[in-house]
């Protein structure tokens, strides 16, 4: 029952239905070429890889959807698929519409025609989509990696990815600080037992104030003077 | 009391005899100029050490913006690979005498970030490091505490004594 309202809830969302119609603007141009996903979210998924940049455009130039900005554009990877999708997020500031597009690409050679013509500012996000999980985007005027340095080896955000002994001679790891206690520890035990030395851990170099006598000091003496005048 | 120096009352006021180190390194001290260069959150702390509440100026410590002017470079924040070897190039460009001051967790040993793939574990594995200072950042009194032990590193050094060879000068 409860699991049924939630359903009907999500039903009734108004950003999954405007999916839902949008994608079927799409699949009555381009038939078979997309596919629906039904998520909480309903995306489409480019199925036919050559049909690629002609839906791009569409969605921009399409009076239906005037998507005129490309929000982002992003990777997942699935090693257990093997596949690693790029995602646009498109907008439309005239009819405030949005949309979201897939492309699943095999994840030995994950290549997709740029959509730098249809939307300039994919130069940037296809470069980092390139940088971080090592999407070629085909056509693109300027694939090189923006954020990590040229000379950087593998693509950080692919599940298997392994971290680099070193870059440039700088060393990537840096052994906890509780193992130098340790070592401290087991080479005074090694003293200790070579010697028969028992180390006496240093006292506090701060000496208490003249005439200063412990809690404890005092309780013992008060104890003696309680046994002397019973005494 | 110092006992390298002497105050004397002279006929015409006071004269003080000290070492020639003592004064350089009494003015060294003085004049602290450190790069501006805060990498992260850090760098916010910085830029509130340099305000009118904590008031680093008080030492004679002003920001510059070239290394090479500057005496002390403080490592503000998250260091990156990337940022690692530029760092290293301002370290390279600063004229000696010069004093690293590794401020906060990130610049240390990598931090909150020490497992990314990005993060440079430690300004120290590129440059040498004098004070590290410890926070996530540091406040302003514990980078002022900091930049205070630089001052007592310098007045512990004997240049003038190491340059002229310790001879007696004629």
């Amino acid at each position: 029952m409860a699991a049924n309202k939630q359903e009907e809830a999500r039903n009734k969302s108004p950003t999954r239905q405007k999916a839902q119609e949008l994608h079927a603007l799409l699949a009555a141009k381009f038939g078979e070429a997309v596919e629906l996903v039904d998520a909480v979210d309903p995306y489409t998924v480019v199925k036919d890889h050559a049909q690629f940049p002609a839906v791009m455009r569409h969605l921009r130039e399409d009076p239906a959807f005037q998507m005129d900005f490309l929000r982002s554009v992003t990777g997942v990877d699935w090693p257990d698929d093997s596949i690693i999708e790029s995602v646009y997020h498109v907008y439309s500031y005239r009819l405030a519409h949005a949309h979201v597009v897939k492309v699943r690409l095999p994840r030995a050679l994950p290549e997709i025609p740029t959509v730098e013509g249809v939307w300039p500012t994919a130069n940037w996000f296809e470069r980092e989509a390139y940088d971080l999980l090592g999407i070629v985007y085909i056509g693109h005027s300027d694939l090189r990696r923006i954020m990590l340095p040229d000379d950087w080896v593998g693509h950080p955000l692919r599940k298997d990815y392994a971290e680099q002994e070193d870059y440039r001679g700088i060393g990537t790891t840096r052994a906890s600080p509780l193992e130098a206690f340790k070592q401290m520890d087991l080479a005074r035990k090694k003293a200790r037992d070579e010697k028969g030395v028992v180390v006496v851990p240093q006292q506090s170099p701060i000496k208490p104030p003249e005439g200063w006598v412990s809690p404890k000091a005092k309780k013992g003496a008060a104890a003696e003077e309680a046994e002397e005048g019973e005494a | 009391m110092n006992t390298d120096n002497s105050l004397i009352a002279g006929d015409e006021g006071m004269v003080l005899v000290s070492k020639l180190d003592n004064l350089i390194n009494w003015n060294r001290k003085s004049s602290i100029w450190y790069l501006l260069f805060g990498l992260a959150c850090c760098g916010i702390e910085l830029m509130q050490t340099g305000g009118p509440r904590a008031d680093i100026d008080r030492f004679g410590a002003v920001p510059r913006a070239t290394p090479r002017q500057a005496d002390l470079m403080i490592v503000a924040g998250t260091l990156t690979y990337k940022m690692a070897l530029r760092a290293k190039l301002l370290y390279d460009q600063m004229p000696d005498p010069k004093y690293v001051i590794s401020m906060g967790a990130c610049a240390t040993c990598g931090g909150l970030f020490q497992l990314a793939y990005s993060v440079c574990k430690g300004v120290d594995k590129i440059i040498p490091v004098d004070i590290y200072v410890p926070g996530c950042p540091p406040r302003p009194e514990a980078l002022t505490e900091g930049f205070m032990r630089i001052q007592d590193k310098m007045m512990r050094e004997r240049w003038a004594q190491k340059l002229g060879g310790g001879a007696r000068l004629a």
